[in-house]
């Protein structure tokens, strides 16, 4: 579910400011994808107002793919 | 029961001269597409020498009177961050050439968020009879404060001007401002600033720092915050004069960025297509971008009578603001 709003997120910002839609999967990682510096910034607001969760760009940039991103979600979601 | 501030004519302009982001490539490390992808503007208008932010302010305040159909106010409220001068205020000098003799006049200091705050200060004045008309306008020229190396505030903003006029009126008439939410948070001032020029400069015992003159603004920060301010204070609105996301027809947003505008109605869950864009032909115009966008669409036949039309900014200080109308469908000249 967590993993799903972060891919689904994660393809339509990219599609948004890129115009079209490259493969994205969940392992997909960040630096292959040729993205902008505002696209893990406009993910990071919107998981935060999706999930409650905040996660900094910096920690999006660590985590490197959708997978990764879920699972820090789900950690955090647990904690608080 | 207080009187209503009813939204009856508005009007914009910008100046003559376009400047695109090929001009911009020519002396910045940057180029169209970077431009495009990053902000989604194409090209902004600025003024030429001798052009000032008052003369902006008093043709975009004609057009408003002419769209209302009167030719006189009794206030007159300027939402700006680049008068014509540190002191005095702007109002007075505009309403003085817009011929109204001795009315109110006085400006409005929120950044961006400028317009929202302007107008309700307006309807203030309308519901506790201090004016029967009021003439609010945003108006800003950046292009004379910003550094012309920093790339990160030269591809932005634009100059223009966007006005209204507001009368009292009742609450359920077409074009009633419904209900504001508006606030500050001081703590963020540094995120967008002109640092000098102020008390604070003058009182620091050092001669003045000659970057402390232009705009300067932390760019990510300033997105994340836009996002979530424009995005909180909307719902608190919406909230607040019992409209549900599906009565909101249109909205004004400030025009800062097209991804902040794409990035607020997904937290709202409002579909893309009802965020006005105006920006990519003009730019971050500040206090002017919500009328601006508003005569724009309006005059493009975009606003029908009755639309619900939500607006909502946010800016330097921190500041942000909004509010809602029933569009009114007033006669509106083409910017």
């Amino acid at each position: 579910m967590t993993g799903d709003v972060v891919l689904e997120t994660l393809r339509r910002i990219v599609a948004d400011s890129h115009g079209e839609v490259p493969e994205i999967t969940a392992d997909s990682r960040f630096a292959d994808l040729e993205i902008d510096s505002l696209v893990l910034l406009e993910l990071s607001v919107v998981l935060e107002r999706a999930c409650g969760v905040k996660i900094f760009e910096d920690e999006l940039v660590d985590a490197g793919t959708a997978r990764a991103v879920a699972a820090l979600l789900r950690e955090r979601s647990a904690v608080g | 029961m207080s009187r209503a501030a009813v939204l009856q004519g508005i009007g914009a302009v910008v100046p003559p001269r376009v400047v695109d982001n090929d001009e911009l490539s020519r002396s910045l490390d940057t180029d169209d597409r970077w431009i495009r992808t990053r902000t989604g503007i194409r090209r902004r208008h600025w003024t030429d020498p001798g052009t000032t932010t008052g003369d902006l302010a008093a043709e975009a305040g004609l057009r408003a009177l002419k769209s209302a159909g009167v030719d006189s106010v009794d206030m007159v409220i300027l939402a700006t961050s680049t008068g014509n001068q540190v002191m005095p205020a702007t109002a007075p000098e505009v309403a003085e050439m817009l011929g109204l003799d001795r009315v109110a006049a006085h400006d409005v200091s929120a950044a961006c968020a400028g317009f929202v705050y302007a107008l309700s200060s307006a309807a203030g004045a309308l519901a506790i009879g201090g004016a029967e008309r009021v003439l609010v306008i945003g108006a800003d020229v950046w292009s004379t404060r910003l550094d012309p190396a920093d790339r990160s505030t030269a591809i932005i903003f634009g100059d223009g001007a966007g006005a209204a006029v507001l009368r009292a009126g009742d609450a359920d008439e077409p074009g009633a401002l419904l209900g504001f939410d508006l606030g500050s948070d001081g703590s963020g001032r540094e995120l967008a600033q002109v640092a000098g020029g102020g008390s604070r400069e003058l009182s620091a015992g050092r001669p003045p720092r000659p970057g402390d003159a232009y705009l300067a603004m932390q760019g990510k920060e300033m997105f994340t915050h836009a996002v979530n301010r424009m995005a909180e204070s909307s719902r608190r609105l919406l909230d607040r004069i019992g409209w549900d996301v599906d009565d909101v027809a249109w909205c004004a947003a400030h025009q800062a960025n097209v991804r902040i505008l794409h990035t607020v109605a997904d937290v709202l869950a409002l579909p893309r297509e009802r965020m006005l864009v105006h920006l990519d032909r003009v730019g971050n115009t500040s206090a002017a971008s919500i009328p601006l966008a508003l005569t724009d669409a309006a005059s493009a036949g975009r606003l029908r009578a009755g639309d619900g039309v939500l607006m909502t900014a946010f800016g330097g200080g921190l500041s942000w603001g909004s509010t809602a109308v029933r569009w009114p469908a007033p006669d509106v000249l083409s910017i």
